[in-house]
């Protein structure tokens, strides 16, 4: 039996875990990747908040609705070419009795590569399972929940509002081209065609899982070495005891639930 | 039953527990229990707490010391066995621990025939009056002759060993909630005769409720500062152990 039990309601946890989502603050993430057809950079930010607290004995903390506001900044480079065919219009030339030769121009129009920076924001709601996590670090106990598994994250119209976002930057990106006016609507869709849902959730899916899978939620901190009492005077040195064998766990005593932390100390 | 009941964060220390706090205090602070003179103290310290001697007239003071052993704290209900004069009650701890007494005796080495410098330190007449000293003369103050270190020559000492029982009293320290401990009982044994005791039961309890008051265990302490607690409950004994419930600060 341990020496120590400091237990914590449901009502408790959720004021630790509302502290502990504020504390991690911004989170961000840049890299590469690819949707659909193209291949981006991004710089993605994400901020979590919310959550209820549902303690689940014996190790689960369930945080339901946790919310992820997200924004994501990224940029590919979009062959024109490929979505609408170069124009070669050759020169036409007709003779004009008392005139001579009239020629048209010659017209040949060879798309370019535009680079289409696309920012868009949106958040998305969750729900994670946390397991109860003790580490010793520097002298420090860690009592941490940290998300089990690969949370399923449900993007719903954030992605139909995404591809929106894009067909508006393929068009402002490539509104400086001469003649391609009439088709913008025409390339704008081909690309969004290419790209499509899956190509969305392909990107965003690994982008928005980095922010939660794996993500540690401080509970509380122990220190090893933990201080009674501080120094408080020549003859008054702090005083110090030892904790060790700690644990964590979640019990269910009845009616509620409780996360329990247990410790031995010794002087 | 949960351990929260109608609060949001319950702790509770075992006995075992709060000993060994109580041990960490008094090892890192060890004047807590131990005090003297200075012919058994020469300065304060963290081992030790110089005080004055006991001033007596026709002396320069006589030497002492008192020195306390690490209370040991059984929380009700009673695990350490206990003197039958006392009992531990719901609520209640008890203690044993024990004493050092002990006096510079001066007088066991002073010199055959040297009666003048002993002052009042001499068997009476059969009418009382001092025979060592003409009646009316002012006593002559023995000399203060601790050794060159200023230690005591001849340190005579008794052991005893202290039961008491009492009760958790809320205090402060370090500006945080904590415990504290409230003789309400002592009692030692094997002292005869029974005046002797009684008078030493009572000089010890002097002692040990002042040492007590300066003993406290913040709140903080019983769950290692693992989450902070508000006490609205407690600190409380319960059996064998000593609890508290609250809010989260």
């Amino acid at each position: 039996m341990s020496e120590i039990i400091a237990a914590i309601d449901e009502g408790a946890a959720q004021q630790l875990f509302d502290g502990a989502v504020a504390g991690i603050g911004t989170l961000s993430a840049s890299d590469s990747g690819s949707l659909g057809p193209f291949t981006v950079s991004y710089a993605a930010t994400g901020t979590l908040s919310n959550g209820t607290v549902d303690l689940i004995a014996p190790g689960t903390i369930r945080i339901a609705d946790l919310r992820l506001d997200w924004h994501l900044d990224l940029s590919f480079q979009l062959d024109i070419g490929e979505f609408i065919p170069d124009i070669h219009i050759p020169q036409v030339c007709i003779h004009i009795p008392c005139v001579g030769d009239v020629c048209t121009p010659r017209i040949d129009i060879e798309w370019p590569t535009v680079t289409v920076p696309v920012s868009f924001g949106d958040f998305l709601k969750t729900t994670v399972d946390l397991g109860p996590s003790l580490m010793l670090v520097s002298g420090v106990w860690k009592v941490e929940g940290v998300v089990l598994g690969v949370p399923n994250l449900q993007f719903g119209a954030s992605t139909a509002a995404l591809l929106t976002a894009i067909g508006l930057a393929i068009a402002a990106a490539v509104a400086w081209i001469p003649m391609i006016g009439p088709l913008v609507a025409v390339l704008a869709a081909g690309v969004l065609a290419a790209i499509g849902i899956a190509g969305l959730t392909g990107l965003l899916g690994p982008i928005l899982t980095l922010f939660i899978a794996g993500r540690r939620f401080p509970i509380t901190d122990v220190d090893e070495a933990y201080e009674i009492l501080s120094a408080s005077g020549p003859f008054d040195p702090a005083v110090h005891v030892t904790v060790e064998n700690l644990g964590v766990e979640i019990q269910h005593n009845a009616p509620e639930d409780e996360l329990v932390l247990l410790a031995d100390i010794k002087p | 039953m949960s351990l929260t009941e109608a609060h949001a964060v319950f702790v509770a220390a075992h006995e075992t527990a709060l000993n060994d706090l109580v041990t960490a205090v008094c090892l890192a602070r060890p004047h807590l229990l131990h005090y003297g003179s200075p012919a058994f103290v020469p300065s304060s310290s963290t081992s030790a707490t110089q005080m004055a001697p006991i001033a007596f007239p026709g002396s320069p003071g006589l030497q002492w010391s008192v020195q306390l052993g690490v209370p040991h704290l059984d929380l009700y209900d009673e695990d350490s066995p206990l003197p039958s004069e006392l009992s531990l009650g719901p609520g209640q701890f008890s203690l044993s621990t024990t004493v050092v007494l002990c006096v510079d005796c001066v007088d066991a080495r002073r010199p055959e025939g040297d009666t003048k410098t002993h002052g009042n330190d001499h068997p009476a007449g059969k009418n009382g009056e001092k025979n060592d000293q003409p009646r009316g003369d002012k006593p002559v103050p023995w000399p203060d002759d601790r050794d060159n270190w200023g230690k005591a020559r001849n340190p005579m000492c008794c052991k005893l060993g202290v039961y008491g029982v009492g009760h958790l009293v809320s205090a402060w320290a370090n500006g945080q909630p904590a415990i504290g401990f409230a003789l309400d009982g002592l009692e030692l044994v094997d002292v005869q005769p029974q005046d002797v005791e009684s008078v030493l039961e009572c000089l010890l309890s002097m002692i040990l409720r002042s040492v007590l008051a300066t003993l406290s265990i913040p709140v903080p302490a019983f769950e290692v500062g693992a989450f902070d607690l508000n006490p609205t409950e407690g600190p409380l004994i319960d059996i064998d152990r000593v609890l508290a419930r609250g809010d989260l600060v």
